[in-house]
């Protein structure tokens, strides 16, 4: 847990002293403090924070706004504390029921930061196969282009990209892009 | 952009997983108005069969016109890029048409429509780049605005400026997915203050980007924790915020302001079309500046227009005509504000620069010199008028202008001059700030 990095948001004083204190006691790093929502998303924009930590009463936009916006531009984990009257809508987004102990906070906290990691490396694992994905498409397009412009088969077509691309020391995606768009270029011309 | 039709919209809405569609209207005051809609809705929307009441909508029409029927425009469907909290919604720009089936006097978009339409009848299409400015302020505990910029904010946020620029490069990436293609992107004079210019296109296109531009802007900047502001002049002392609007009308595919044989490369027909707007600009300016604060903007020494006249390079008149030549020929009216209507701004501008040639109106010989440092007799000299100097001034001078209120048409013309004159009376009983430092200890 060392070396985490969290803003607290809460509109009260307070509460973020006492959060503050616990987190510190547990021995995590308080990047900053946000006394309302355009602070806090101006500050996480900012500092890059392992976690955000907000109170569903901070003033200037509902929780589960701020964590949509938080969640969707990947700017950090969220962790909303809520109590019961906020508890429905915030049913896809992590939160804690107050009161808690520090042990039941620290407990969700290290969940919610597994839980970020492995899906950004699940994450990189899909944006990774989606791009094979379309460059394997692109290839076999172009493949399908020489095999009928050159009257090669499907391996003789094949070896003729490697070698291309070899040659031309350019990757088979961008080589695949190449021919499809001449091809696409000629057969306008035509 | 390609024409859509019903099948692929709704193909697409299904595919992306869209919840909800915005259908969008911009109202007389410039303002736009949502109707946000079911998905199950769609179908019945894109045939024409949604009604709402026009009354419950100011200046728009009677209690007795109220029912009122949004037809949208296909091609205008964008999904939003950033989610809501309803999930993915989508929108699309609306006319207003009467229970009758014909289209309602009062829609801004029905009425350029028109406007446009004459032109054609001429065989002129109308080319816009509009280039607006705005302001990043703070938003404050309650998610509203203050005026303060990031870039004062200096000792109490946290490396400010970058605030604004992350912002405005999240704008420009987004304004890309929605279709713009971004031709500049910089902070403007200003601390706080930023451009964005699209390329430019017919003038209908541009009127529905302008008003897709300030929301996304205004959308993005609040995902940053700032406020968005086109309002013109809001801090004084400073630079304004104004929309230079380049323009340009095109013939057959030729653009009719070049004249490769003319010495300056100019047409008679840009003269004509710059006479026009020079004469028409006082009248116009209710339309282009149509708020008390536009006023205040309009003032020497902050690169905003004040004088009637024109020039290659001088951003002190009204029209400066930028160098290049051939199909980019075009002139930069530089006067309009980002308050502005877009639909009625563009209406009225390209009415009387067609007055101007249809009148032949020469423009008169362009001024170098910059026109702040000359006095009120060397002005008068070389015939250079002013733009009016406030709100009621301009709506004195739309009263007297036969050309720009057809431009409106009789039914926006009415409404707006009636909302704008409670607006300047509201304004004029105000006690402001400035009064009460001048005034209280010294009386």
């Amino acid at each position: 847990m060392s070396g985490v990095k969290i803003i607290i948001a809460d509109s009260k004083e307070n509460s973020r002293r006492i959060l503050k204190d616990t987190l510190q006691h547990a021995g995590y790093q308080i990047q900053a403090e946000a006394r309302n929502a355009p602070e806090l998303l101006r500050k996480t924009r900012r500092l890059f924070p392992d976690l955000v930590i907000i109170d569903a009463n901070l003033e200037g936009g509902s929780p589960e706004e701020i964590a949509g916006i938080i969640e969707d531009d990947n700017l950090s984990s969220v962790l909303v504390i809520t109590d019961d009257i906020h508890r429905r809508s915030l049913q896809e987004i992590a939160h804690l029921l107050k009161p808690y102990t520090e042990e039941t906070l620290v407990s969700v906290i290290e969940v919610a930061l597994l839980y970020r990691s492995k899906v950004a490396s699940i994450q990189q694992e899909v944006t990774r196969l989606k791009e094979n994905l379309s460059n394997r498409k692109l290839i076999e397009k172009a493949k399908g282009m020489i095999m009928k412009t050159q009257g090669l088969t499907e391996s003789e077509a094949y070896r003729y990209l490697q070698k291309q691309s070899m040659n031309r020391a350019m990757s088979m995606k961008d080589l695949a892009q190449e021919i499809i768009l001449s091809e696409e270029k000629q057969s306008i011309i035509r | 952009m390609a024409q859509k039709n019903k099948a692929e919209i709704l193909k697409q809405v299904k595919d992306c997983d869209v919840k909800f569609i915005r259908l969008q209207f911009t109202d007389i005051q410039g303002v736009m108005k949502n109707l946000a809609i079911p998905v199950s809705q769609l179908e019945k929307a894109l045939d024409g069969e949604i009604m709402f009441d026009g009354s419950s909508i100011t200046g728009f029409a009677e209690i007795d016109e109220s029912d009122m029927y949004l037809i949208p425009d296909p091609d205008t469907f964008v999904i939003f890029p950033w989610r809501s909290s309803n999930g993915k919604v989508a929108r699309l720009i609306c006319d207003i048409y009467n229970p009758d089936g014909t289209a309602f006097a009062g829609c801004p978009r029905n009425n350029l429509k028109r406007v446009l339409q004459e032109a054609e009848a001429l065989g002129y299409t109308m080319n816009v780049g509009p280039e607006a400015e705005f302001f990043l302020f703070l938003a404050d505990e309650n998610g509203r605005a203050t005026i303060q910029t990031q870039d004062e904010a200096g000792y109490f946020d946290l490396a400010p400026l970058d605030l604004g620029e992350n912002a405005r490069r999240d704008m420009d990436i987004t304004l890309e997915e929605m279709g713009f293609e971004i031709e500049a992107s910089h902070h403007e004079v200003a601390p706080g203050q930023h451009e964005i210019d699209f390329k430019y296109g017919d003038a209908l296109h541009i009127a529905d980007a302008i008003m897709t531009f300030k929301l996304t802007v205004r959308s993005i900047a609040q995902r940053h924790g700032l406020h968005a502001s086109f309002m013109p002049k809001p801090i004084y002392g400073v630079n304004g915020s104004g929309m230079h609007t380049h323009q340009s009308l095109f013939k057959a595919g030729q653009n009719v302001f070049w004249d490769a044989n003319s010495p300056d490369q100019l047409s008679d027909m840009a003269r004509y079309y710059m006479g026009g707007i020079m004469s028409h600009a006082r009248a116009l300016s209710a339309i282009t500046n149509p708020t008390i604060n536009s006023y205040k903007r309009l003032v020497p020494g902050f690169e905003a227009p004040v004088y009637i006249a024109w020039s290659g390079a001088n951003r002190s008149c009204l029209i400066r005509v930028p160098a290049k030549r051939g199909l980019s020929t075009r002139i930069e009216v530089r006067n309009p504000d980002p308050s502005c209507n877009p639909y009625l701004a563009l209406a009225v501008m390209l009415r009387a620069g067609l007055d101007g040639i249809a009148k032949r109106m020469e423009a008169p010989a362009p001024v170098d010199k910059n026109i702040y440092k000359m006095d009120d007799a060397e002005r008068k000299a070389v015939g250079i008028d002013s733009l009016p100097g406030n709100l009621l001034e301009a709506l004195q001078e739309l009263d007297k202008d036969q050309i720009i209120i057809d431009a409106l048409g009789e039914h926006i013309y009415t409404r707006f001059k009636e909302g704008k004159m409670q607006e300047w009376q509201d304004y004029n009983v105000q006690v402001t700030p400035w009064e009460v430092t001048n005034y209280l200890t010294k009386f």
